[in-house]
């Protein structure tokens, strides 16, 4: 018997010297096989108490992971909403946003304010712009300690200082009952003889130390003598129509913020 | 009363809390030309036509609180003109009215309709906004009707707790 198989052996290693496929066989067919066997055999039975410790680390372990993925998802989150305003800081450097969602809209509120999830204990402070990537939405007009309540441009409430990119005219940006409907807003007090013609871009001003300078705001559509105060007015389409947005961030420094106040101290 | 007599209070109270929430979602829901309706007010009304005057206020009390501090402003307007409004509401359903759903649409508008006409006073004409009436016609009038149409749905509501609450009474 033995005399049999080392012979059956002898024949096949000489078949197999520079034969790949004999050796192939031989390697996937028999030896691969018992190696796997002998890989996959089970390890020594656990004792009770031994399975319920790595039960036990298992299950912290489990909390551990599923904690860090949630702040995984939360940090995807709060860098998707933040490389929306990449290029808003990219033009002012100075600028600090934080971004903020939208969480309930007043069915009272006249000009479509809202109030969004970052408070007082976010670093808001009453009167910061609120922006998106297209534009000026508006200023902060409440504050509690989790929330804050906006006024858009479309209220008449609001006073921006205003220049008008391609002449230089400066202005203010304040809403109008009649224009609000149609998510516009106006562009007052603009000197006589400007030169300013539809299509014109308006950008924040920066004066006073409200607004940082050169955010968009709105695009000029018609340009008029205003009733009251015969002098010329714009009706600008804002760039981003705050009537339904759901998210946005608040500017809660930058360069130059509070300029005028800090002169009058 | 039961227990289960006042389980209705907390109907109610849930009631309101549903209809805040509801009307204050972020997102352009329940609105009609533009307009959203001040569910609340609605609740509000809507209790009001079966409550005593005591309770009526109370659950009006909570709307207007609930209403004022939630867009981060202070305990004022809703806060005083609703449980004024829900108590001119109840009196008159306690003693001059028999409850259907005509005379509940038809006190619902007037009330809806002074409430908003004041909102309209205090934060537009007070404030020297232009062009008050032409205002009012276009935003308040269709605020009004869009509030007025949640009215049959809550009074619906509160006619069935108040039939749960009748069946307890009777045994």
């Amino acid at each position: 018997m033995l005399a049999g198989v080392t012979a059956a052996f002898l024949v096949i290693s000489l078949i197999s010297v520079g034969n790949e496929y004999v050796s192939g066989f031989i390697e996937g067919c028999i030896i691969q096989p018992v190696q796997r066997l002998m890989c996959n055999a089970d390890p020594p039975p656990k004792s009770r108490e031994e399975l319920e410790n790595e039960l036990s680390r298992l299950s912290e372990e489990n909390c551990r992971l599923r904690e860090e993925l949630a702040q995984h998802y939360d940090i995807m989150a709060e860098n998707e909403e933040l490389r929306r305003y990449f290029d808003i800081k990219k033009q002012n450097e100075s600028i600090s946003l934080i971004p903020a969602a939208v969480i309930s809209r007043d069915p009272d509120e006249n000009f479509f304010g809202f109030v969004m999830d970052k408070g007082a204990f976010d670093g808001v402070e009453l009167n910061s712009p609120v922006v998106t990537e297209k534009g000026l939405v508006g200023y902060v007009s409440g504050v509690s300690m989790r929330s804050c309540r906006v006024t858009t441009i479309l209220s008449p409430e609001a006073a921006i200082g205003a220049v008008v990119k391609r002449t230089g005219s400066v202005g203010v940006i304040s809403g109008s009952t009649a224009l609000s409907d149609s998510g516009r807003t106006k562009m007052t007090n603009l000197p006589a003889g400007s030169g300013i013609s539809e299509g014109d871009m308006a950008v924040t001003s920066g004066f006073g130390g409200m607004f940082p300078k050169d955010l968009l705001i709105g695009r000029i559509k018609a340009v008029y003598t205003d009733a009251f105060t015969a002098m010329p007015a714009a009706e600008i389409e804002p760039y981003e129509d705050a009537r339904k947005i759901q998210s946005a961030a608040i500017i809660t420094d930058f360069s130059g913020k509070d300029e005028l106040f800090t002169k009058e101290k | 009363m039961t227990v289960k007599g006042r389980i209705r209070y907390l109907l109610y109270a849930f009631e309101c809390f549903a209809a805040f929430l509801l009307q204050s979602l972020p997102f352009p829901a329940l609105e009609l030309f533009g307009a959203r309706a001040a569910l609340v007010l609605s609740a509000a009304f809507s209790i009001a036509f079966f409550e005593s005057q005591v309770t009526s206020v109370i659950f009006a009390a909570m709307c207007g609180v609930l209403t004022d501090i939630s867009y981060c402003g202070s305990i004022g307007f809703f806060s005083v003109i609703m449980p004024a409004a829900c108590y001119s509401v109840s009196l008159l359903f306690e003693n001059f009215f028999k409850r259907n759903l005509f005379t509940v649409t038809a006190a619902a508008f007037a009330g809806i309709a002074a409430v908003m006409f004041i909102h309209f006073f205090v934060f537009y004409l007070m404030r020297g906004y232009p062009d008050g009436w032409q205002f009012f016609a276009k935003r308040y009038i269709m605020r009004i009707l869009c509030t007025l149409l949640a009215v049959p749905v809550f009074y619906g509501m509160d006619l069935l707790f108040f039939r749960i609450r009748s069946e307890y009474m009777n045994g």
